[in-house]
Protein backbone atom coordinates (compact mmCIF):
# COMPACT_ATOMS: atom_id res chain seq x y z
CA UNK A 1 0.00 0.00 0.00
CA UNK A 2 1.68 3.06 -1.30
CA UNK A 3 1.56 6.08 0.90
CA UNK A 4 -1.27 8.44 -0.52
CA UNK A 5 -3.48 5.09 -0.17
CA UNK A 6 -2.43 4.88 3.61
CA UNK A 7 -3.57 8.27 4.25
CA UNK A 8 -7.09 8.17 2.66
CA UNK A 9 -7.31 5.04 4.33
CA UNK A 10 -6.56 6.34 7.61
CA UNK A 11 -9.63 9.49 6.69
CA UNK A 12 -11.66 6.80 6.12
CA UNK A 13 -11.40 5.10 9.50
CA UNK A 14 -11.42 8.19 11.00
CA UNK A 15 -14.89 9.12 9.37
CA UNK A 16 -16.13 5.66 10.32
CA UNK A 17 -15.31 6.10 13.74
CA UNK A 18 -16.98 9.53 13.81
CA UNK A 19 -19.77 7.96 12.52
CA UNK A 20 -20.82 4.68 13.91
CA UNK A 21 -18.01 4.15 16.23
CA UNK A 22 -19.69 0.77 16.86
CA UNK A 23 -21.38 -1.19 14.37
CA UNK A 24 -20.14 -0.63 11.68
CA UNK A 25 -22.48 -2.21 9.02
CA UNK A 26 -21.26 -1.67 5.82
CA UNK A 27 -19.28 1.41 4.11
CA UNK A 28 -18.47 2.39 0.53
CA UNK A 29 -15.39 4.61 -0.43
CA UNK A 30 -12.97 4.94 -3.25
CA UNK A 31 -10.84 7.49 -5.32
CA UNK A 32 -12.48 8.95 -8.31
CA UNK A 33 -11.43 11.36 -10.91
CA UNK A 34 -14.39 12.47 -12.89
CA UNK A 35 -16.23 14.06 -9.54
CA UNK A 36 -16.79 17.28 -8.77
CA UNK A 37 -18.56 19.39 -5.94
CA UNK A 38 -19.12 22.88 -6.43
CA UNK A 39 -22.51 25.25 -5.47
CA UNK A 40 -25.65 24.10 -6.46
CA UNK A 41 -28.34 27.02 -5.28
CA UNK A 42 -28.80 29.45 -2.12
CA UNK A 43 -27.17 27.29 0.72
CA UNK A 44 -26.56 23.78 -1.17
CA UNK A 45 -23.82 22.03 -2.31
CA UNK A 46 -23.35 19.42 -4.63
CA UNK A 47 -21.41 16.75 -5.29
CA UNK A 48 -21.29 13.70 -8.05
CA UNK A 49 -18.88 11.10 -9.13
CA UNK A 50 -18.37 7.53 -9.06
CA UNK A 51 -16.78 5.71 -6.46
CA UNK A 52 -13.98 3.60 -8.16
CA UNK A 53 -11.37 0.70 -6.77
CA UNK A 54 -9.45 2.18 -3.78
CA UNK A 55 -6.67 -0.47 -4.80
CA UNK A 56 -5.90 2.11 -8.15
CA UNK A 57 -2.17 2.71 -8.41
CA UNK A 58 -2.65 6.18 -9.91
CA UNK A 59 -5.72 7.81 -7.02
CA UNK A 60 -5.94 11.49 -6.11
CA UNK A 61 -5.55 11.86 -2.40
CA UNK A 62 -7.57 15.24 -2.77
CA UNK A 63 -10.39 13.32 -4.67
CA UNK A 64 -12.07 10.79 -2.92
CA UNK A 65 -15.60 9.93 -1.78
CA UNK A 66 -16.68 7.98 0.81
CA UNK A 67 -20.35 6.81 1.91
CA UNK A 68 -21.42 5.11 5.44
CA UNK A 69 -24.00 3.22 6.24
CA UNK A 70 -23.75 2.57 10.47
CA UNK A 71 -25.30 2.56 13.48
CA UNK A 72 -25.15 5.43 15.81
CA UNK A 73 -25.53 4.53 19.35
CA UNK A 74 -28.42 2.59 17.83
CA UNK A 75 -29.69 4.88 15.37
CA UNK A 76 -29.06 3.93 11.85
CA UNK A 77 -26.70 6.49 10.28
CA UNK A 78 -25.91 7.32 6.56
CA UNK A 79 -22.98 9.66 5.32
CA UNK A 80 -21.75 11.07 3.09
CA UNK A 81 -17.66 12.50 2.54
CA UNK A 82 -15.91 13.97 -0.23
CA UNK A 83 -12.67 15.50 -0.55
CA UNK A 84 -12.20 17.66 -3.72
CA UNK A 85 -9.39 20.00 -4.16
CA UNK A 86 -8.51 20.51 -0.79
CA UNK A 87 -11.88 20.89 0.41
CA UNK A 88 -14.08 18.71 2.94
CA UNK A 89 -17.47 18.31 1.69
CA UNK A 90 -19.54 16.32 4.48
CA UNK A 91 -23.41 15.46 5.17
CA UNK A 92 -25.77 12.96 6.93
CA UNK A 93 -28.91 11.46 5.66
CA UNK A 94 -32.14 10.60 7.02
CA UNK A 95 -33.60 7.18 7.05
CA UNK A 96 -35.20 7.58 3.58
CA UNK A 97 -32.23 7.57 1.74
CA UNK A 98 -31.15 4.65 2.94
CA UNK A 99 -31.99 2.21 -0.11
CA UNK A 100 -30.53 5.14 -2.32
CA UNK A 101 -27.28 4.94 -0.22
CA UNK A 102 -27.07 1.37 -0.81
CA UNK A 103 -26.52 1.87 -4.49
CA UNK A 104 -23.96 4.82 -4.13
CA UNK A 105 -21.99 2.14 -1.75
CA UNK A 106 -22.47 -0.51 -4.46
CA UNK A 107 -19.36 1.67 -6.39
CA UNK A 108 -21.43 0.83 -9.71
CA UNK A 109 -23.53 3.80 -10.03
CA UNK A 110 -22.68 7.74 -10.25
CA UNK A 111 -23.59 9.63 -7.00
CA UNK A 112 -25.37 12.97 -7.18
CA UNK A 113 -25.13 14.25 -3.62
CA UNK A 114 -26.89 17.91 -2.59
CA UNK A 115 -25.63 19.02 0.50
CA UNK A 116 -27.65 21.92 2.54
CA UNK A 117 -24.78 24.28 3.61
CA UNK A 118 -26.70 25.28 7.02
CA UNK A 119 -27.56 21.83 8.57
CA UNK A 120 -25.05 19.73 7.03
CA UNK A 121 -27.52 17.22 5.80
CA UNK A 122 -27.92 15.79 2.65
CA UNK A 123 -31.10 16.82 1.20
CA UNK A 124 -31.82 15.24 -1.70
CA UNK A 125 -29.55 12.46 -3.76
CA UNK A 126 -29.77 10.81 -7.31
CA UNK A 127 -27.95 7.51 -8.80
CA UNK A 128 -27.12 7.29 -12.46
CA UNK A 129 -26.20 4.41 -14.41
CA UNK A 130 -23.01 6.65 -16.04
CA UNK A 131 -20.74 8.91 -14.71
CA UNK A 132 -22.32 11.92 -16.72
CA UNK A 133 -23.55 14.98 -15.56
CA UNK A 134 -27.21 14.46 -14.35
CA UNK A 135 -27.44 18.09 -14.89
CA UNK B 1 -77.02 58.63 -47.79
CA UNK B 2 -79.11 58.66 -44.48
CA UNK B 3 -81.31 55.61 -45.09
CA UNK B 4 -77.76 54.22 -45.67
CA UNK B 5 -76.68 55.71 -42.20
CA UNK B 6 -79.21 54.71 -40.79
CA UNK B 7 -78.94 50.84 -41.73
CA UNK B 8 -75.57 50.79 -40.79
CA UNK B 9 -76.33 51.87 -37.49
CA UNK B 10 -79.02 49.36 -36.78
CA UNK B 11 -76.53 46.93 -38.30
CA UNK B 12 -74.01 47.64 -35.96
CA UNK B 13 -76.51 48.08 -32.70
CA UNK B 14 -77.61 45.02 -33.80
CA UNK B 15 -74.46 43.03 -33.32
CA UNK B 16 -73.55 44.79 -30.79
CA UNK B 17 -76.43 43.72 -28.87
CA UNK B 18 -76.45 40.04 -30.73
CA UNK B 19 -72.66 40.36 -29.19
CA UNK B 20 -73.52 41.19 -25.12
CA UNK B 21 -76.47 38.43 -25.52
CA UNK B 22 -73.73 35.54 -26.43
CA UNK B 23 -71.39 36.88 -23.79
CA UNK B 24 -73.95 36.76 -21.19
CA UNK B 25 -75.98 33.73 -22.08
CA UNK B 26 -73.93 31.11 -23.51
CA UNK B 27 -70.19 32.02 -22.65
CA UNK B 28 -71.71 30.16 -19.33
CA UNK B 29 -72.59 27.26 -21.18
CA UNK B 30 -69.77 26.64 -22.51
CA UNK B 31 -67.71 27.28 -19.48
CA UNK B 32 -69.67 25.47 -16.25
CA UNK B 33 -67.28 27.45 -14.05
CA UNK B 34 -68.26 30.76 -14.58
CA UNK B 35 -71.95 29.72 -13.86
CA UNK B 36 -72.90 30.97 -10.49
CA UNK B 37 -74.74 28.73 -8.09
CA UNK B 38 -77.88 30.00 -7.34
CA UNK B 39 -77.72 27.87 -4.00
CA UNK B 40 -74.67 28.78 -2.70
CA UNK B 41 -75.39 32.83 -3.63
CA UNK B 42 -78.61 33.10 -2.29
CA UNK B 43 -77.16 31.20 0.92
CA UNK B 44 -76.18 33.58 3.78
CA UNK B 45 -72.96 32.32 5.31
CA UNK B 46 -73.99 31.22 8.60
CA UNK B 47 -76.47 28.60 6.37
CA UNK B 48 -74.10 27.85 4.49
CA UNK B 49 -71.87 26.82 7.36
CA UNK B 50 -74.96 25.25 9.06
CA UNK B 51 -75.50 22.91 6.05
CA UNK B 52 -71.78 22.27 5.74
CA UNK B 53 -71.34 20.80 9.13
CA UNK B 54 -74.80 19.17 9.45
CA UNK B 55 -73.62 17.06 6.25
CA UNK B 56 -70.26 16.50 7.95
CA UNK B 57 -71.83 15.54 10.64
CA UNK B 58 -74.43 13.21 9.56
CA UNK B 59 -71.50 11.60 7.70
CA UNK B 60 -69.76 10.97 10.64
CA UNK B 61 -70.14 7.86 12.89
CA UNK B 62 -69.39 8.02 16.96
CA UNK B 63 -66.05 6.94 16.45
CA UNK B 64 -65.10 9.10 13.36
CA UNK B 65 -66.36 12.04 15.36
CA UNK B 66 -64.35 11.59 18.49
CA UNK B 67 -60.77 11.09 16.74
CA UNK B 68 -62.06 14.49 14.74
CA UNK B 69 -62.73 16.09 18.51
CA UNK B 70 -58.81 15.87 19.04
CA UNK B 71 -58.90 18.07 15.88
CA UNK B 72 -61.23 20.80 16.04
CA UNK B 73 -61.35 23.53 18.53
CA UNK B 74 -63.53 23.26 21.35
CA UNK B 75 -66.14 26.10 20.11
CA UNK B 76 -66.39 24.27 17.05
CA UNK B 77 -66.74 21.16 18.50
CA UNK B 78 -69.83 22.85 21.03
CA UNK B 79 -71.39 24.46 17.59
CA UNK B 80 -71.49 21.18 15.94
CA UNK B 81 -73.37 19.58 19.18
CA UNK B 82 -75.56 22.60 19.07
CA UNK B 83 -76.39 21.79 14.97
CA UNK B 84 -77.23 17.71 16.05
CA UNK B 85 -73.62 16.19 15.47
CA UNK B 86 -74.83 12.41 15.63
CA UNK B 87 -73.83 10.91 18.77
CA UNK B 88 -72.39 14.58 19.85
CA UNK B 89 -68.86 15.20 20.56
CA UNK B 90 -67.02 15.36 24.22
CA UNK B 91 -65.79 19.00 24.29
CA UNK B 92 -63.81 18.34 27.33
CA UNK B 93 -62.28 15.27 25.90
CA UNK B 94 -61.75 17.43 22.74
CA UNK B 95 -59.85 19.72 24.77
CA UNK B 96 -57.75 17.31 26.49
CA UNK B 97 -56.55 15.98 23.71
CA UNK B 98 -55.40 18.82 22.06
CA UNK B 99 -53.80 20.25 25.63
CA UNK B 100 -52.01 16.55 25.49
CA UNK B 101 -50.92 16.87 21.72
CA UNK B 102 -49.77 20.77 22.34
CA UNK B 103 -47.95 19.38 25.53
CA UNK B 104 -46.29 16.24 23.43
CA UNK B 105 -45.23 18.48 20.93
CA UNK B 106 -43.86 21.64 23.64
CA UNK B 107 -41.64 18.17 25.26
CA UNK B 108 -40.11 17.60 21.56
CA UNK B 109 -39.34 20.66 21.02
CA UNK B 110 -37.30 21.67 24.12
CA UNK B 111 -35.37 17.96 23.76
CA UNK B 112 -34.62 18.79 20.23
CA UNK B 113 -33.14 22.47 21.50
CA UNK B 114 -31.53 20.97 24.41
CA UNK B 115 -30.14 17.92 21.96
CA UNK B 116 -29.26 20.55 19.52
CA UNK B 117 -27.68 22.82 22.71
CA UNK B 118 -25.11 19.71 24.26
CA UNK B 119 -23.87 19.14 20.10
CA UNK B 120 -23.71 23.09 19.27
CA UNK B 121 -21.64 23.30 23.04
CA UNK B 122 -19.12 20.55 22.18
CA UNK B 123 -18.22 21.56 18.59
CA UNK B 124 -18.09 25.10 20.34
CA UNK B 125 -15.64 23.55 22.89
CA UNK B 126 -13.90 21.63 19.77
CA UNK B 127 -14.11 18.53 21.92
CA UNK B 128 -17.11 16.19 20.92
CA UNK B 129 -17.38 13.08 23.03
CA UNK B 130 -18.61 9.84 22.22
CA UNK B 131 -20.54 10.05 25.42
CA UNK B 132 -22.14 13.67 24.81
CA UNK B 133 -23.36 12.55 21.61
CA UNK B 134 -24.73 9.79 23.23
CA UNK B 135 -26.60 11.41 25.72
CA UNK B 136 -27.88 14.29 22.71
CA UNK B 137 -28.86 11.33 20.68
CA UNK B 138 -30.80 9.30 23.73
CA UNK B 139 -32.75 12.46 24.48
CA UNK B 140 -34.31 12.83 20.79
CA UNK B 141 -34.92 8.78 21.55
CA UNK B 142 -37.26 9.72 24.34
CA UNK B 143 -39.27 12.29 23.10
CA UNK B 144 -39.72 9.71 20.08
CA UNK B 145 -37.58 11.94 17.63
CA UNK B 146 -34.81 9.18 17.26
CA UNK B 147 -35.45 9.63 12.76
CA UNK B 148 -33.72 13.37 13.84
CA UNK B 149 -30.62 12.27 15.16
CA UNK B 150 -29.18 12.52 11.84
CA UNK B 151 -29.54 16.64 12.27
CA UNK B 152 -27.33 16.52 15.19
CA UNK B 153 -24.49 14.46 12.56
CA UNK B 154 -25.62 17.07 10.54
CA UNK B 155 -24.62 19.97 12.74
CA UNK B 156 -20.87 18.39 13.48
CA UNK B 157 -20.70 18.20 9.23
CA UNK B 158 -21.47 22.11 9.10
CA UNK B 159 -18.68 22.68 11.64
CA UNK B 160 -16.33 20.31 9.85
CA UNK B 161 -17.53 21.78 6.35
CA UNK B 162 -16.04 25.03 7.51
CA UNK B 163 -13.01 24.18 9.32
CA UNK B 164 -14.46 24.79 12.46
CA UNK B 165 -13.89 21.09 13.86
CA UNK B 166 -11.22 18.32 13.38
CA UNK B 167 -11.37 15.20 13.38
CA UNK B 168 -9.60 15.13 16.18
CA UNK B 169 -11.89 17.31 18.30
CA UNK B 170 -14.70 15.65 16.96
CA UNK B 171 -13.05 13.19 18.98
CA UNK B 172 -11.88 10.65 16.44
CA UNK B 173 -9.36 8.13 17.71
CA UNK B 174 -7.77 5.75 16.29
CA UNK B 175 -7.77 2.45 18.48
CA UNK B 176 -4.36 1.08 18.53
CA UNK B 177 -5.33 -2.44 16.59
CA UNK B 178 -6.60 0.13 13.79
CA UNK B 179 -3.39 2.09 13.84
CA UNK B 180 -1.56 -1.10 13.70
CA UNK B 181 -3.41 -2.66 10.40
CA UNK B 182 -2.55 0.73 9.25
CA UNK B 183 0.76 1.13 9.62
Amino acid sequence: MNRTVGKAGVLGVILILMLGISDIASAGYGFNYSGVCGVYGPGEQYCYGKLVDIASETQDSNRYAWFSKSYFYGVSSLWFHMEYNNVSYDCSAPESMHDLWNSFMSNKVTFFVVIDTATGTCTSGYAGPDSSNPN
Amino acid sequence: MPKNLASTLALVTGVLVAGAAIGFYVRPLLRPELQTDATTTNMSPSSAFKRATMITACNFDSDQLGQLAGNIAPLVARQLNQLGAKGGIDVADAKQQQDNRGQGQAAQLAAYSRATQMVDQMIANRRVSHQGMADAVKLLQQSGQADRAYELQGRIAVAMNRGELTPEEAGMTLPPSVQNRMR
